[in-house]
């Protein structure tokens, strides 16, 4: 098996998105190839650094904004349908 | 002072429904389920905060003026999603042009943008945590649009392949050439990172005896 016609597996591997017989093949193939193997755990790493990314809290006044905004676009609407 | 109540929680289907039926409480519902991971996916797409926080008012007013058509046998969920996806893509898609009219940052081909960080300080510091997501999302903000939005929905957003083919309206199989090449690229970019700020790395792999 080479390794251009591996690759898409290992990707798909790391979103355990492959069947057993895919999985057994990505696994027999990195056994055997270290370049691949490397590239499996690059990858894998990349996701955790993504994954790891965090999330950022809005800012209460931006919440509050986009209530009164809401709230306008609610007024605007009534007016509409007088 | 606060209810106890044994109540299930709405669906968020069921609150679409009031909302559409006037209930003011239930849009406000929906709004404080998604604003985080509206705004969130705002900031990752375009990488800074008042972009997102201008993409998920305009998000939740879509949405909002949207919800007559929404149908209710459908999931809440990717639906807005697709709504905050595409608004994200119009708005890179506009900021590409009036950035191209200003100066060349567009590579040869159109898609990638020329790396133009400066590492110059890098090698003095240490290689922190906050760092490490500086750089994740700077190496997001590089990806090319149609593959972002895909890497940003899978590992940001937990969405599946077939959600994130809903969300964006291409088939499975795009989704998944656009995410594996996406990867390939932020595995070239971070790892070319790690190694300029761990002047160690190139040494040679320890085995354990």
């Amino acid at each position: 098996m080479k390794c251009d016609e591996v690759y898409a597996w290992l990707q798909a591997y790391l979103d355990t998105a492959v069947t057993p017989e895919e999985e057994r093949m990505v696994e027999k193939h990195i056994r055997s190839c270290a370049s691949c193997r490397r590239r499996l755990v690059e990858l894998a790493q990349t996701i955790r650094t993504l994954e790891k990314a965090g999330e950022l809290t809005p800012r209460q006044e931006f919440t509050r904004r986009l209530m009164d905004r809401l709230q306008q676009e609610r007024g605007a609407e009534r007016e509409v349908s007088k | 002072m606060r209810l106890l109540t044994t109540r299930r929680e709405l669906t968020d289907e069921e609150l679409v429904g009031r909302s559409r039926d006037g209930d003011q409480d239930a849009f406000a519902r929906l709004v404080g389920r998604y604003e985080g991971k509206i705004y969130n996916l705002g900031y990752r797409m375009l990488g800074n905060r008042e972009e997102a926080e201008d993409i998920t008012q305009e998000t939740f007013l879509h949405t909002y003026r949207a919800l007559k058509s929404f149908r209710l046998e459908e999931r809440f969920s990717p639906w807005i999603y697709k709504i905050a996806s595409n608004l994200c893509l119009d708005r890179l898609r506009k900021l590409k042009h009036s950035a191209a009219s200003l100066d060349a940052r567009v590579g040869p081909d159109g898609d990638i943008p020329v790396q133009v960080a400066d590492w110059s300080s890098a090698p003095d510091r240490l290689y922190e945590e906050s760092e490490a997501r500086a750089d994740t999302q700077e190496a997001i903000n590089e990806l090319p649009p149609k593959y972002k939005v895909v890497v940003v929905l899978r590992h940001l957003h937990d969405l599946s392949y077939d959600e994130i083919a809903r969300v964006l309206g291409v088939p499975q199989g795009t989704v998944k050439t656009r995410l594996f090449r996406a990867r390939e690229i932020l595995r070239r970019k971070l790892e070319r990172l790690y190694q300029q700020m761990r002047p160690d790395a190139s040494e040679g792999e320890r085995v354990a005896p």
